[in-house]
This record gives C-alpha cells, sequence and structure tokens, in this order.
C-alpha cells in the first residue's frame, strides 16, 4: 500500500515514533548545517523551507493534527516569517536552559551526534512505550487540541520548544529530536514551568497543570525566583501585548539591544503563562533539586543567588548558634546533630529528635510563660514552700497503723488432742529415720569388717 | 534580652535549698531581669519535667509524683492543686491546654513542683549546674 510517509508504514503510531526518530537522524539536513550549498535559513522563505522539508522526505507528516506535527504534543509549526535560522535559535535555547532542568534541555548544536548514540539504538516498542508512560498519545494529542481549542502554538508548547516556537526555525526537525531524547523521556511533566502545557492530558482536561505541578516547586518558585523574578513579572506584564492577548503567534524578536538571554527566557517564561488560562501567573523559574546543586549555581549566578536568598532567608538557632536557612536546596542541607563544623549558611535545616523537644517547648512557653505577668510575684511567695519540696521523702517508710479488734482473742494454752497427734505422729517418723540411719551404718561397719 | 548570671544564680541558690540566698539574689534583679528569671524558672521547669517524664512516664507517674509532693507536707498538700499541677506538667510534656489556669497558679506550682522534681532527682552540684545550663539555653531561644 502506497502511502506518503518515508517509513512506508501505515499505522500512525509507528509513524509517529518513526517520524521522531528520523527526524532526529535528518536534523542537520535542513538547511543549517555549515557547508552546504544553500542560502542561509534566514533568507528562505516559508515555501522553500517546505520544498526542502518534502524533499527531504517527511513534509507531509502533518496533514493528521493540522498544523499539529507528529513529532510529540506540543509541537507548533515553523513559523515562516521568525525563520532566522540557528543562530537566533541557539540564543532562545541557551537562556531557557538556565531556568529549566538539564532533562529538558533543548537542543544544543554541539550535542547532536556526539554525547549520544543515535535514535536507532532504542528499539520501536521501548520508545512507544515510553512516549505512552508519558502520556504522549497521538490520538490524545488531537482530542486534546480539538478540545481546548488553543492555538496550537500555545496550547501545545513544551518548554523545550518555547525558542524554536516562537522563532520557528529549529521546527520539526528540533522539536522531533528533542522529543527522541533520553533525557526529556526521563523528565516527568510536572516540572513543567506552570505557564507552559505540561501535555496532552492537562490539554484535554483530564489534569489541570496545578495537579501537575509540584506544590514545593511551586511554593519554592513564589519565593525564588532569583534575579530576573522580579524582571520576568514586569516582562509577563509587557509580554502579555505580544503573546497572550494580542498576538497570537507568540512571537517576537530575540535581536533586540539590551535584552540579555535571562531576559529573554523570562519573557518567554512568563508570556507562556499569561496565555494560559490554567497555567500560574506566575512563572516557574527556579526548581531547587531538579539540577544539581553546582550547576544551578553556575546557571543562576551569584547574583541570583544572592537575591533570592535574601528574599527567603530565615536564622534558626541551633545549639545556640545561628544558622542562616535560605530555603535554597542548592545551599546544601544540613541535619541537626551531624558531626563536624555547624555551618553558617545552609539551604535548610533538618529537624533532628530534639526538634520534637524543642517545638514542645516553644509552645509551652507560649502557653505557660508568655504575658503571663504575675506568674513571677505568685512564684516568689510560694519559695517557702521549695524546701518541703525539696526534702526527698524515704524511699521505704513504715507508718505504724492502729487495727481495732474486732473480736474476743482466746490464748491457746491447753493440748488437744490433735496436736497430741501431731506430735506423737512426728516423733515416730524420726525415729524410724533414726532407725534406718543407725542400721544402714551398722551394715557399713559390718561390711568393712568382712573384706 | 538573654538570661543572665545572676538569674542563674537566684535560680541555682533556690534549688539547692539556700533560701536565704536566693531572696538576696532576687532582690537585686530588676523588673527586666526578673522577666527573663520567669523565663529560666520555666524552662528548668520544663527540662526538669522532660527529664522526669518525656522517656517513660505515664499519666500515672504524673499523678503519682504530684500526690507524693502534696505528701511531704500538709503546707504542700493545701497548697498544691492536684489537678492544676497534674495538668502543668502534661502542658510541658503534650499540647495539654492550659489557658485557664491563671498566672499566680503556675507560678506557685512551677516552684513547687520544680523543687520536688529536683528533690527527687537528688543532683549534685555539677548534675544542677547542668540542669541549670540547659534550661538557660531553652529560656535564651525562648527569649530571642
Amino acid at each position: 500500500m502506497a502511502t506518503d510517509q518515508p517509513s512506508g508504514s501505515d499505522d500512525p503510531a509507528q509513524h509517529h515514533d518513526r517520524s521522531a526518530e528520523q527526524s532526529h537522524q535528518h536534523t542537520s539536513d535542513h538547511g543549517n548545517r555549515p557547508g552546504q550549498a544553500r542560502a542561509p535559513a534566514e533568507t528562505r522563505s516559508r515555501a522553500e523551507y517546505a520544498a526542502d522539508a518534502r524533499g527531504a522526505g517527511w513534509g507531509d507528516q502533518t496533514s493528521r493534527s493540522g498544523s499539529q506535527p507528529p513529532g510529540r504534543p506540543g509541537d507548533a509549526p515553523a513559523r515562516p516569517d521568525s525563520g532566522t535560522g540557528r543562530g537566533s535559535s541557539h540564543r532562545t535555547v541557551e537562556s531557557d536552559q538556565r531556568d529549566k532542568p538539564s532533562a529538558h534541555r533543548p537542543e544544543q548544536p554541539g550535542d547532536r551526534g556526539q554525547d549520544r548514540g543515535p535514535a536507532e539504538t532504542r528499539s520501536r516498542e521501548a520508545y512507544g512505550a515510553e512516549m505512552h508512560a508519558h502520556g504522549w498519545d497521538s490520538q490524545r494529542i488531537g482530542e486534546g487540541e480539538q478540545r481546548s481549542g488553543k492555538p496550537s502554538s500555545h496550547s501545545q508548547e513544551q518548554p523545550g520548544d518555547r525558542g524554536a516556537t516562537q522563532h520557528g526555525t529549529t521546527g520539526d526537525v528540533g522539536r522531533a529530536e528533542q522529543a527522541d531524547r533520553p533525557g526529556a523521556e526521563r523528565a516527568p511533566q510536572r516540572d513543567y514551568p506552570s505557564g507552559a502545557s505540561p501535555g496532552p492530558a492537562a490539554e484535554s482536561g483530564l489534569t489541570s497543570p496545578q495537579n501537575e505541578t509540584h506544590p514545593q516547586d511551586r511554593g519554592t518558585n513564589e519565593g525564588t525566583d532569583g534575579p530576573d523574578g522580579h524582571e520576568s513579572r514586569a516582562d509577563a506584564e509587557e509580554s502579555d501585548g505580544h503573546d497572550g492577548a494580542g498576538d497570537p503567534s507568540g512571537i517576537h524578536s530575540r535581536d533586540e539591544p539590551g535584552i540579555s538571554a535571562e531576559t529573554v527566557a523570562s519573557r518567554d517564561d512568563a508570556a507562556s503563562s499569561a496565555a494560559d488560562p490554567g497555567g500560574f501567573p506566575e512563572r516557574d523559574t527556579a526548581r531547587p533539586g531538579d539540577e544539581p546543586a553546582d550547576l544551578r549555581r553556575d546557571l543562576a549566578g551569584p547574583a541570583a543567588q544572592g537575591d533570592g536568598d535574601r528574599d527567603s532567608a530565615e536564622r534558626v538557632t541551633v545549639e545556640g548558634k545561628v544558622i542562616e536557612v535560605t530555603h535554597n536546596r542548592a545551599d546544601g542541607i544540613w541535619i541537626e546533630g551531624l558531626p563536624g563544623e555547624m555551618p553558617h549558611r545552609i539551604g535548610d535545616v533538618l529537624a533532628s529528635p530534639h526538634e520534637d523537644k524543642r517545638a514542645r517547648g516553644d509552645r509551652f512557653f507560649r502557653k505557660a510563660v508568655e504575658n503571663a505577668d504575675d506568674l513571677l510575684d505568685s512564684a516568689e511567695k510560694n519559695i517557702n514552700l521549695g524546701h518541703d519540696a525539696l526534702q526527698r521523702p524515704p524511699t521505704h517508710t513504715e507508718i505504724p497503723v492502729s487495727v481495732p479488734s474486732s473480736g474476743h482473742e482466746v490464748p491457746h494454752h491447753e493440748i488437744d488432742a490433735e496436736s497430741v497427734a501431731t506430735a506423737g505422729l512426728t516423733v515416730g517418723v524420726l525415729c524410724w529415720a533414726a532407725g534406718e540411719w543407725i542400721s544402714r551404718k551398722m551394715r557399713g561397719l559390718d561390711d568393712a569388717g568382712h573384706r | 534580652m538573654p538570661v543572665t548570671d545572676e538569674q542563674v544564680a537566684a535560680l541555682r541558690a533556690y534549688l539547692a535549698d539556700d533560701l536565704d540566698q536566693h531572696r538576696q539574689l532576687y532582690a537585686r534583679l530588676d523588673r527586666a531581669a526578673r522577666s527573663g528569671y520567669t523565663a529560666l524558672l520555666a524552662a528548668a521547669f520544663f527540662e526538669a519535667v522532660n527529664r522526669r517524664f518525656a522517656q517513660e512516664g505515664t499519666a500515672a507517674d504524673v499523678i503519682e509524683f504530684v500526690a507524693d509532693v502534696r505528701g511531704r507536707s500538709e503546707a504542700l498538700g493545701e497548697a498544691i492543686d492536684p489537678r492544676a499541677a497534674e495538668r502543668l506538667i502534661r502542658a510541658a510534656l503534650t499540647d495539654e491546654d492550659i489557658d485557664d489556669l491563671d498566672d499566680k497558679a503556675k507560678g506557685g506550682l512551677y516552684v513547687v513542683l520544680l523543687a520536688g522534681l529536683i528533690g527527687d532527682e537528688q543532683l549534685s552540684d555539677d548534675g544542677l549546674d547542668e540542669l541549670l545550663a540547659e534550661a538557660r539555653k531553652v529560656a535564651d531561644e525562648w527569649l530571642r
């Protein structure tokens, strides 16, 4: 049966998987590899790009879900008017990386074919099972999109696609490749930024983005926006006019002078949050614990650490020493009672078994001592009783107890028959025992004499 | 304001059954220092109760202890409300609510019950110093 799929397969699911793998294979074939006799990507029109893609044998794969390519949910079609090539896309990718776990790190030019094996090393069944496990079922994607009715650029947007979606340069290739990456499979969907759609399940209303986002992440993010947290909020408001409400395409220029990569990333995230009514209003920037501490520290930079910590830091006293607790997991965790020097500054302090006593002490102080003005006066009045209380009573106390006599006591002076019988029987037994003993002795002497 | 050495010395004199010295040292404390002394007294009571009952103590043990202290003298028997005393001890161990106990009752019970606990422990001078050091630490955390 003839198909228009390059794989020749009629099975949509297989094609879905296959396309992702193929896109990984052919990533470098779409106008971005240096040395090709081809005009730069910036100069190519949409039609030219489409022709190139078709020429590569996988240009018509998006027919099933309209503009949605089958690479994976959240992929948006390439933006023809933002085709600035890989240069600007790369910049976006880098900036997005700063706020995302490494598992979601979008494609880097140097990644391709260097740090990982080809997609074909995995079996089709394994890949399909993993994609299903993540809820990236092609059928559900289509349903979710129909129900949500959102523009595809936002409704299906994934964190790793953000830069590509808004720039439209990496397009299908980059997205399919990201879906194919092992790192993307490892990452749980709830780790996506709140503004971004976590997946088709959420899009279809089966799971809300709030439920997908870990509450701890949410709380931490609110407190540890870091240096660009303020920027991002301001930019979110600024960007609402571009992405959220005004510009359905979700495209804005990356080449604005004076805007750092962090700013651009912040704006992207905030804009996505604003665009998604189900998302959180604040951007989900820092996800402590999703990255190694040193990595995140490097990504955030010293200024980020400083600002974020100052906002949420508190001081606790442990064993008489004040510790600054930043509530930033990157600063590490210290457990009370551990051997070694007590830190001056730490991300969090875990309670030791003594914490229970301390908490009880605090409660006791609040309810028994605090605001008790008359307490000490009464205490001093009763200080004389302290002497009696301090005297420890003897452990064994003999207290004479007078027992009233309830009847007439009869003195036992007479010898009754029972006593005589008992005494006689006792004497008889004793005599018999003595006779036995004597006879044994005598027999023993006789035996010794015979020998 | 942290607990001072004078406050500790005043309480130590009381628990060492040297009431004359206690009165002298207590008289030197100004009003602000006496608030710290209150915290120290309560902290010492909290620490002593935890040492006595936190590990293996039961409600019956608390009742028995209060009855024992009340039986040490006629004055103590009259001065100590057994239910209030038991609740105050349980408040240091659990979430027992003692809001209905007035300050006067609590103040009197602190000194008497603390003396009873220390008397039962038969602490040496070092043991008493150790207990007061721990109480001072607790009081400092409360007052911080």
